[in-house]
């Protein structure tokens, strides 16, 4: 069977494109549609293992830790495994540009994801070349990215933004005979090429300002510009405080962040610091926000497992995508909606009730050590929820079957599916 | 607020005009479902991947509907009964008013519904939109998702009774713990969709249950189209308060060997064209007043490329069926499909905005007035295609 390196994290995308040109020179289409679907397959066992490392972390952090962090710039910057290369490139996208970066500046972070193989591939700008455009990932940049939607740009900033990401795309795996004039201009970093034979080096004329053509200098400006940028602060502020502190969080606090923001040209550190002071006061009634299945699921395991790490993360990502939020399988460019009302449905509770029997019965066997239901009933966490449950939430958990049947109840109450 | 759980025990209501939105994700080859057999470009174009024309010795060839248009012949088996009761319509050169060649910005432009400019991040989604508008004094309307989310197209302020159908297994609440669940939330701002969403998963839990001890429907292949929409028009026709159904096929996205008349496209037609008969079959007597449009968020390139495949193009071919429509028909506007017809010389042109088409349809369909539709569908023209 077919494996990619999984360590280090950017080899397995070196591998990925090594193997696929090797399978488009394949002859006969038997054997090459035999060799495609062992790549495919390898790529999905890279991902599956990278997650459920990534998931067992996420679970044994709290809800403001680094993997948590790392989990919203992810679906921030989301790209979709499935995709190609993205799938081989993803441990080098998450463990070499988003968790490096996560509470450093949002310019590098940026500038990480702009010089990624990942996300170049994912939103088409391997295709982007000068003369033969293509907007797809600079209009993302700006709507998804940093501006945000209503960031003040128009189709002209797109325009412009696109040609100065010309030529940002991988290496050719052949190698090249680069003219003279042109070996300054190249930028490379493992499978990331900075082709200056692709890129517009005219001026650029971005948001009122201007960037001279200089190559891969224009990339860096632009992820100054707009990191700097007031709708970027703006936005970025607003969607921390959004996944940090909930639908609850107060306008002031996102203001408070959007300034530090700007002050601090994308300090994320300091950006965080109001915002994870309010996360640890946020007990105030009427701030309650419907938890996303990814909240709602892991906030379960931690009270079920009762602080024991999960051995076994396959099952609970099995669940995660039987509520509609796989982990890193968001095909949209825009990541998982980060308003718990949007997972609000019929589907949606259902799902949750059905699963809530079946996570407590499993959980016992998943954990490093095993807790029986009677032990985990009795737990300090336990204790501690039950008694802010409402009164037919009581009532209800008085007349549950057994331990396994209450803790069951217990994670399917309402007052369980908000935070 | 519409319960339609609670009202599914109630007598039954003056049933009214249904729709079904069949979403295919992925941009599906309309070319190679209605084969335009009468343009030579089109066999120019593609040379390995062509439809052969009409030839009744050759059971691989496309069976035709008329002097330009013909079916591909895994369709034809499912599609040709419907042609021929006139309850079947085709709308070549359909699509969206703006060009994405993005899956994902393509089917939330459908899905959302609004007019091109917009341009919405979000925002609720037409089926939405329309239950509220047919949400009246006529009788409790609401709707119904063969999915796992909630799709775009039913965001929005009307609560939505959601859960896939395409899957074997049978998960298990019991009585007990459903109960002691139903006393947590009892007059709990969650308790409709409470009650929604597990009388909605107790119903297909029996249906599949009832399947595995009836030969005839465990004979449909699991996880196929046709399972789906058996168990699609059975829960449609014992609730008639679901007056919208949504469910999507994924799967189109051929961009190498999609082959002909035998392949991987083949077999994903035939399967949603014997899906489409059995929601029909299934409906029985409810077929008659139930309007299905399946439509994709694009169409893919005219000409075939390298890897005898297509890639994302624009223009697509929108399909009418229903009891009571007057089909059998090719309608829209048409145009040329020669070498400088295309849409930047790659496409098949648009023609027929979708939200034209659909709001025509829709408003012939729930008698719905301007303003109304208006707010299904803003700025809008609605396009009447003589179908109903």
């Amino acid at each position: 069977m077919m494996r990619l390196t999984a360590t280090p994290a950017a080899q397995a995308m070196s591998e990925y494109r090594q193997r696929s040109a090797e399978i488009t020179a394949i002859q006969d289409a038997d054997q090459r549609r035999l060799a495609e679907s062992e790549l495919r397959e390898a790529r999905r066992l890279l991902v599956m293992e990278y997650s459920g490392g990534f998931f067992r972390r996420l679970v044994s952090q709290p809800a403001d830790g680094v993997e948590a962090l790392v989990w919203f710039w992810f679906n921030h910057f989301n790209v979709l495994w499935q995709n190609d290369l993205v799938g081989a490139a993803l441990p080098s996208y998450i463990d070499e540009v988003l968790r490096p970066n996560a509470e450093g500046r949002f310019r590098d972070l940026l500038l990480g994801t702009m010089t990624h193989p990942a996300m170049l591939v994912y939103l088409d700008n391997t295709r982007n070349g000068s003369g033969k455009m293509n907007e797809n990932y600079a209009r993302e940049l700006l709507e998804l990215h940093t501006l945000g939607v209503n960031g003040g740009y128009n189709q002209a900033d797109v325009r412009e933004t696109a040609r100065i990401l010309t030529g940002a795309g991988l290496r050719p795996l052949e190698p090249v005979q680069w003219a003279p004039k042109q070996v300054p201009h190249l930028v490379q970093r493992g499978e990331f090429l900075f082709d200056p034979r692709r890129h517009d080096f005219g001026r650029k004329d971005l948001l009122g300002q201007t960037i001279p053509g200089k190559g891969f200098g224009e990339l860096e400006a632009l992820a100054d510009r707009l990191s700097r940028h007031p709708a970027t602060a703006r936005h970025l502020a607003g969607k921390l405080c959004l996944f940090l502190v909930g639908e609850g969080s107060p306008p002031a606090l996102a203001e408070e962040a959007a300034r530090i923001f700007r002050e601090t040209s994308g300090n994320l550190a300091a950006v965080l610091g109001p915002i994870r002071e309010r996360l640890n006061r946020r007990d105030a009634p009427g701030l309650k926000t419907f938890k996303e299945p990814q909240r709602w699921l892991t906030s379960a395991l931690a009270l079920l497992s009762g602080g024991v790490p999960v051995k076994n993360a396959q099952l609970p990502l099995g669940w995660l995508s039987a509520l509609g939020q796989g982990l890193f399988s968001c095909r949209t460019p825009d990541g998982y909606s980060l308003r718990g009302g949007d997972w609000l449905s019929a589907g949606q509770l259902a799902q949750r009730f059905e699963l809530a029997p079946q996570i407590v019965n499993t959980l016992p066997r998943l954990a490093e050590t095993a807790m029986p239901p009677e032990q985990i009933r009795a737990s300090p966490a336990v204790g501690a929820l039950e008694a802010t449950l409402g009164p037919k939430s009581r009532q209800a958990l008085t007349r549950a079957k057994g331990d396994a049947g209450r803790l069951a109840l217990l994670i399917s109450s309402p007052e369980f599916m908000y935070w | 607020m519409p319960v339609a759980w609670r009202l599914w025990a109630a007598p039954a209501v003056r049933p009214r005009p249904r729709f079904v939105f069949v979403f295919l994700r992925g941009g599906y080859d309309a070319l190679s479902a209605l084969v335009p057999y009468g343009e030579p470009f089109y066999y120019e174009a593609r040379p390995n991947i062509a439809l052969a024309p009409p030839d009744p010795a050759n059971l691989e060839a496309a069976v035709p509907l008329d002097h330009r248009w013909a079916l591909h012949p895994s369709v034809s088996d499912a599609l040709m009964p419907f042609w021929d009761a006139k309850q079947l319509a085709f709308v070549p050169f359909t699509g969206t008013g703006f060009v994405s060649r993005s899956h994902f910005q393509a089917q939330d432009w459908v899905e959302l519904g609004q007019a091109p400019e917009a341009r919405p991040a979000s925002g609720s989604g037409f089926l939405n939109r329309l239950l509220t508008e047919l949400d009246d004094a006529r009788g409790p309307a609401t709707g119904v998702s063969f999915t796992p989310t909630l799709p775009p197209s039913f965001h929005g302020p009307m609560p939505v009774a959601n859960w896939p159908l395409s899957g074997s297994r049978r998960g298990k609440i019991n009585p007990g713990l459903e109960e002691l669940i139903l006393a947590m939330y009892d007059e709990h701002a969650l308790e409709d969709l409470v009650r929604d969403g597990l009388g909605l998963r107790r119903e297909v839990s029996l249906q599949l249950q009832q399947e595995m001890q009836e030969a005839s429907r465990a004979a449909l292949p699991a996880g196929s189209f046709a399972l789906e929409s058996a168990r699609m028009g059975r829960l449609l026709c014992d609730h008639p308060e679901y007056l919208l159904g949504f469910v999507d096929v994924g799967g189109w996205d051929t961009h190498a060997g999609q082959g002909a008349a035998r392949g991987a496209l083949s077999s994903r037609l035939r399967d949603l064209t014997e899906g489409l008969q059995a929601l029909a079959q299934e409906l029985g007597s409810e077929w008659q007043r139930t309007l299905v449009v399946v439509m994709s968020e694009f169409g893919r390139t005219f000409r075939e490329n390298g890897s005898r495949g297509t890639d994302h193009g624009h223009g697509t071919t929108l399909w009418v069926l229903g009891g009571g429509i007057q089909g059998g028909a090719i309608r829209g506007e048409q145009g040329g499909l020669g070498s400088g017809d295309l849409h930047q010389d790659r496409d098949l042109p648009v023609l027929n905005e979708y939200r034209d088409v659909l709001a025509g349809l829709l408003a012939q369909h729930y008698g719905l007035g301007r303003e109304a539709l208006a707010r299904v569908f803003p700025a809008a023209s609605a396009r009447n295609l003589g179908l109903l």
